[in-house]
């Protein structure tokens, strides 16, 4: 399996695709903190609410591409017929799947460091701008962004395994951005009780949201955790029953 | 070392591509497979190794699954129906990531890609390449491994000239080494010039296996002989799952 990892650590690296989506959610980290930032007033740029709702909005960018990525990888794979050559090299489809999820974790911890960087970045010189001070060392900064690199780890892996179950390339982008932005935020109003457990707001507990109606850090975490397993068992499970196709 | 493929069968949903199909590749020979377009025989090449699993039966490489192989592509080298690389990766990757993947030396890359005379073009995308360079791409991948079974799926594909000659002689050349070679083709008279044994598919079912001398016993070409296994009428024909003689059976 150890193979494995490397040689899909190296597709990741020499596919322009996935340097794509990585400059493509650190640009949408940076935008949409700064829009968050500045709908407040410069008097309201001292509380915490303000910084948590900014940061909130750019943890979101991190965790959508950190998903797309998984999903364009796995898809790829059987779109350009790569999935042939993985399994002529390493039989064992259960080696195959694992060593694409530990790959598509390690890309989600890439995106959550730079999404985490981006943000830095942004509040630094939105706040110098505004000639406000800031602690960026505080808790209200801290702890969204640790928890958006373990989530987007863990939303990397689904992104892997729901694109290997999927394989349609077209089919399983929509279906997971529709699941994250379309389906999940209306669940989660209308419905908490349901809303809160699906992988979506699951992901929004481990940034620290402030939201009322999510679970706490290391609950949500637990859960995201079992939607992963689910989702990378989903593609192996899948990959043995049609094979490479 | 030889392949015993046992009884494979393969369904797709309700469509059985592949019936009961039985046959040998024994080692130091060249086995032809042919079959009109839609008989099964990509389909059975690829449960061969475990690209797709099968309904029914096995494939055995001296006993061992392809699964089972301690070091696959060493065993056994494939070119199947697609050549399986991102299109904006040159050659010298994708053979790089394939060895890298199979656990095989990188000083096997440019030997392979000198091989197959992608040498000079190996820092091209595939994606740009035109069909015969893709095709000996697919067959450097075959061969970075040294296997000692090849598993060819109208290898010949896109060739010019000078490489169906060079393949035809590398196939004999690999039989005489005592390699096992599976060839599928539809150029039957390239192919009457290199293999020992044929295996002739119709409707996913085998309608022949032996050696070639057993089925040129009359006059008239092997090609005449083999054409007469595959039709037998003169409209053009291609297999569909109306005309399969067997009715799909799904229990
Ligand atoms: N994934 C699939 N799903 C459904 N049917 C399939 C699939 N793959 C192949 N088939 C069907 O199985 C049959 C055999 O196809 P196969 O590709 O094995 O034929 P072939 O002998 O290789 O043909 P050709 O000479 O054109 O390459 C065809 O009817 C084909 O449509
Ligand atoms: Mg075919």
């Amino acid at each position: 399996m150890s193979r494995g990892v490397r040689v899909d650590a190296l597709n990741a690296i020499s596919t322009p695709t996935a340097w794509i989506l990585l400059a493509a959610s650190m640009v949408m980290a940076a935008g949409s903190l700064t829009a968050n930032l500045l709908a407040f007033e410069v008097d309201e740029l001292t509380a915490r609410a303000t910084l948590q709702q900014a940061m909130h909005a750019s943890t979101v960018a991190t965790l959508t591409f950190s998903l797309v990525a998984g999903l364009v990888s796995a898809t790829s794979d059987y779109r350009f017929g790569r999935i042939d050559q993985l399994l002529l090299s390493e039989p064992s489809h259960r080696a195959v799947v694992a060593a694409k999820a530990l790959v598509g974790a390690g890309v989600g911890v890439i995106y959550g460091l730079f999404g985490g960087i981006v943000a830095v970045a942004v509040l630094r010189v939105f706040y110098s701008v505004r000639d406000v001070p800031v602690d960026l060392t505080s808790t209200v900064v801290i702890e969204p962004l640790v928890g958006a690199v373990l989530a987007s780890a863990l939303f990397g892996m689904i992104g892997i395994g729901m694109g290997t179950a999927i394989r349609n390339q077209p089919a399983a982008v929509a279906g997971g951005l529709a699941m994250l932005l379309v389906v999940q935020p209306p669940m989660l109003i209308g419905l908490p009780e349901v809303g809160r457990w699906l992988p979506g707001a699951a992901g929004l507990s481990m940034t620290f949201n402030p939201d009322d109606a999510l679970l706490g850090a290391l609950q949500g975490g637990c859960v995201l955790v079992a939607w992963t397993a689910l989702a990378v068992i989903a593609g192996w499970r899948r990959l043995v029953a049609l094979g490479a196709g | 070392m030889s392949v015993v493929v046992d009884g494979l069968t393969k369904d797709f949903g309700a469509f059985r591509a592949v019936d009961d199909v039985s046959f040998g590749v024994p080692s130091g020979q060249v086995t032809g497979f042919v079959g009109v377009n839609g008989s099964g025989k990509t389909t059975t090449m690829r449960v061969m190794l475990g690209l797709l699993a099968p309904t029914a039966g096995s494939t055995t490489f001296d006993g061992r699954t392809y699964s089972d192989l301690p070091h696959p592509r060493r065993s056994v080298g494939a070119v199947v129906d697609r050549i399986g690389a991102h299109p904006g990766h040159s050659a010298r990757r994708h053979l790089t990531m394939v060895a890298t993947s199979a656990g095989l030396s990188l000083g096997r890359v440019d030997a392979a890609l000198d091989e197959v005379g992608l040498l000079d073009v190996a820092d091209r995308p595939i994606g740009r390449y035109s069909m015969g360079m893709t095709q000996r791409c697919a067959l450097a991948v075959a061969l970075l491994g040294e296997p000692e079974t090849l598993i060819l799926d109208e290898p010949a594909n896109g060739l010019d000239p000078a490489g169906i000659r060079w393949l035809r002689d590398r196939m004999r050349a690999w039989a005489d080494e005592g390699r096992a070679v599976m060839v599928s083709s539809h150029q039957l008279a390239e192919l009457a010039v290199v293999v020992d044994r044929l295996v002739v598919l119709r409707d996913g079912g085998v309608v022949f296996v032996g050696s070639v001398d057993a089925l040129q016993s009359g006059p008239g070409s092997l090609e005449d002989a083999v054409f007469d296994l595959l039709v037998d009428d003169s409209s053009v024909p291609v297999a569909t799952p109306t005309q399969n003689s067997t009715p799909a059976v799904t229990s």
